[in-house]
């Protein structure tokens, strides 16, 4: 389990995260999402020992990332990760032996031949997303108990996407993986991520699960006579809402029945029914939170 | 096999280039150096030897070695990556150091075996004393290893590679203006005899072994292990000390580092903040004002603190220091001069 209580960092006057607090279970996917710039990076790296606290602590099963021992069984995939001119896919390999004398080179050769990726040209000859498919493959044959990827999925192919997702289900579930995985965009994460938690003015403040947080959601469009206004929905637990011209959409918590007779009580013209994505549910409870109520 | 063994034969593997490089580099100037002759009108042949080439060769080999092995440390980039790998940054700042070290032995030993070999067919022919040979291979090596580990800690210190290398010029010279003050100020001719610093030193001593080696060939040499005193040995130990310090401190420092500033200006104490204050004012005290001329040492302490922070948009106590330094480099004053007379301790009349 990876705990962190506390956590707090700044850089200079700049405040990043403040008074942080998290638990991540094992066999976990947890989604870390929010805006460019908002910390995400910053808390990873304090998670991976890179960056010391300034206060606060991080434990992985009690143990102090800033140990060697601690991190014998963590893994950090930073957004930008570090090679020279001369890196090829083949000394990648070969250097991270050296750190990772249990990595399995077998499953990082499956990947760079299953991506078309060459052994032995330079990575900065690589397009982006290339360098990104190498290093992901370098993630899977390292197999760490624990693994922290920073943006790692983001601006990959929707093929490659797939693949790298199935194998981080296969990760969790064979070798009992806990994976951290930051995006700025919570739909790059949201089809397979556990839980999730957004940093947002220095806080993480939301989390919970996916599922959870879905089954209790209902998302309507209706159209009226007149333009809806927030007071027409005022009977509602709306977790969000938007309204154009006489079209409002409405997300709504709680009982599918009772939420369709108060809606029909408002005599809308049309009533439609649509499907809940998670983003929208999440975004909602956000709102909420910055409302000051009740998530 | 344990991993800080892993990974230091796979860094060694990895600078082998670079440490031929250095190597070729000390044998091209020893092999160009020790030994040089040519032949007069009158047919007789006259031999140099020069031991100094050991010195410079050691010096710069610390240099190149120091900034080679620690310069990946200082791009934000790498540091993601270095230090989430399951080796405690302490164990990764020795391996860099151990790694610098053993190239500077191999390539000092194999360059002093070269020099041995070009020296010893002249031995009878020009009477050499070849037996301060090996000690001077220990002593320049000895000395070479601290300078080494100097370097080291003005290097961790700077937050990028230019303020890296900078802080170690002038970690390299500033001990040789200061003691060089203390001598005038005080009188005291012996101390710039025992010690001008260590990078001065290293070259010092190869040239007292030089003078060693021919001691038998000119009668002219003042600088043999003869005139070897307490003082010269207590200045090297001095020396020696303050290097393995350093060097000790900057592993603390590596180990503390905040990544977050690595790439970003360098803000240490032991920095730009204290050095250029310490150099400029040193340079003002050592070589006296001049009206008007004392505004170029202005302009100059100007443009270190330009470099220091990046910009025009300098701190309050940074302009105090470039008032005090124009103001002292303006009065026309021997300042050193003046306080030996002061206190008695003017030995430059006698």
């Amino acid at each position: 389990m990876i705990k962190i209580e506390g956590l707090s960092h700044s850089f200079g006057d700049n405040k990043v995260l403040e008074d942080v607090e998290l638990e991540i279970g094992d066999k976990k996917v947890l989604g870390l999402v929010g805006i460019n710039g908002a910390g995400k990076s910053t808390l990873l790296r304090l998670i991976s020992g890179v960056y010391h606290p300034q206060t606060g602590k991080v434990s992985y099963d009690g143990n102090d990332p800033l140990k060697d021992e601690t991190r014998r069984n963590l893994f950090l995939l930073p957004d930008d990760p570090y090679f020279n001119g001369q890196t090829t896919c083949k000394s990648l390999i070969e250097m991270y032996k050296v750190f990772y004398p249990e990595v399995d080179e077998e499953v990082f050769k499956e990947i760079i031949n299953d991506f078309k990726l060459p052994w032995k040209k330079p990575l900065r000859t690589f397009s982006k997303g290339m360098r990104r498919q190498a290093f992901v493959a370098l993630a899977f044959a390292v197999a760490p108990k624990y693994l922290l990827l920073d943006e790692a999925f983001d601006g990959l192919d929707p093929l490659a996407r797939k693949k790298f997702k199935d194998r981080l289900s296969k990760l969790v579930k064979e070798k009992g993986s806990t994976v951290i995985i930051s995006s700025h965009s919570l739909k790059e994460l949201e089809d397979f991520c556990d839980e999730f938690v957004m940093i947002d003015e220095h806080h993480l403040i939301s989390s919970g699960k996916v599922l959870e947080k879905t089954m209790d959601l209902f998302k309507y469009q209706l159209a009226f006579k007149e333009i809806p206004t927030e007071e027409t929905f005022a009977a509602l637990s709306v977790k969000s809402i938007k309204i154009t011209g006489r079209v409002a959409t409405v997300v709504c918590e709680g009982e599918a029945g009772e939420i369709e007779e108060k809606l029909n009580a408002l005599d809308p013209l049309i009533l439609d029914k649509l499907d809940v994505n998670f983003e929208e549910a999440f975004i909602g409870d956000i709102d909420r939170k910055l409302r000051g109520g009740e998530s | 096999m344990d991993l800080v063994k892993r990974y230091s034969i796979y860094h060694f593997k990895k600078t082998l280039i670079r440490f031929a490089v250095i190597l070729l580099y000390c044998l091209v100037v020893v092999n160009f150096g020790v030994h040089n002759s040519y032949d007069s009108w009158d047919g007789t042949t006259y031999h140099y030897f020069s031991l100094s080439c050991y010195g410079v060769s050691m010096l710069l080999m610390c240099f190149v070695a120091a900034v080679m092995e620690f310069s990946e440390f200082k791009n934000r980039r790498n540091l993601d990556s270095w230090f989430s790998f399951p080796l405690d940054r302490w164990k990764i700042a020795l391996i860099h150091f151990v790694n610098g070290a053993v190239e500077i032995i191999v390539a000092h030993t194999l360059s002093f075996i070269l020099g041995y070999c070009k020296i010893l067919p002249f031995v009878k022919e020009c009477d050499l004393d070849m037996k301060g040979m090996l000690p001077m291979f220990f002593l320049i090596l000895i000395m070479g290893l601290c300078y080494y580990g100097l370097l080291i800690f003005p290097f961790i210190i700077a937050n990028n590679v230019f303020d890296g290398i900078f802080f170690a010029v002038l970690y390299s010279i500033i001990p040789t203006i200061l003691i060089s003050i203390i001598v005038e100020a005080f009188g005291i001719r012996r101390l710039s005899e025992y010690s001008s610093g260590l990078a001065y030193s290293l070259i010092d001593e190869a040239g007292r072994c030089e003078d060693n080696l021919t001691r038998k060939m000119y009668d002219w040499g003042d600088n043999r292990y003869e005139a070897l005193k307490g003082g010269d040995i207590a200045s090297i130990v001095i020396w020696c000390i303050i290097g393995a310090a350093l060097f000790v401190a900057a592993v603390y420092m590596f180990n503390n580092l905040k990544t977050e500033k690595v790439g970003g200006p360098s803000d240490s104490i032991f920095g730009y903040r204290t050095l250029i204050p310490i150099l400029m004012i040193s340079l003002v005290l050592l070589w006296g004002g001049t009206f008007g001329f004392g505004i170029i040492y202005g302009i100059a302490t100007f443009l270190l603190y330009v470099v220091l922070r990046r910009g025009v948009k300098l701190k309050i106590p940074d302009i105090i220091i470039i008032a005090v330094v124009t103001i002292l480099a303006n009065i026309p004053v021997n300042y050193v001069y003046e306080f030996s007379e002061l206190i008695g301790t003017n030995t430059w009349d006698v």
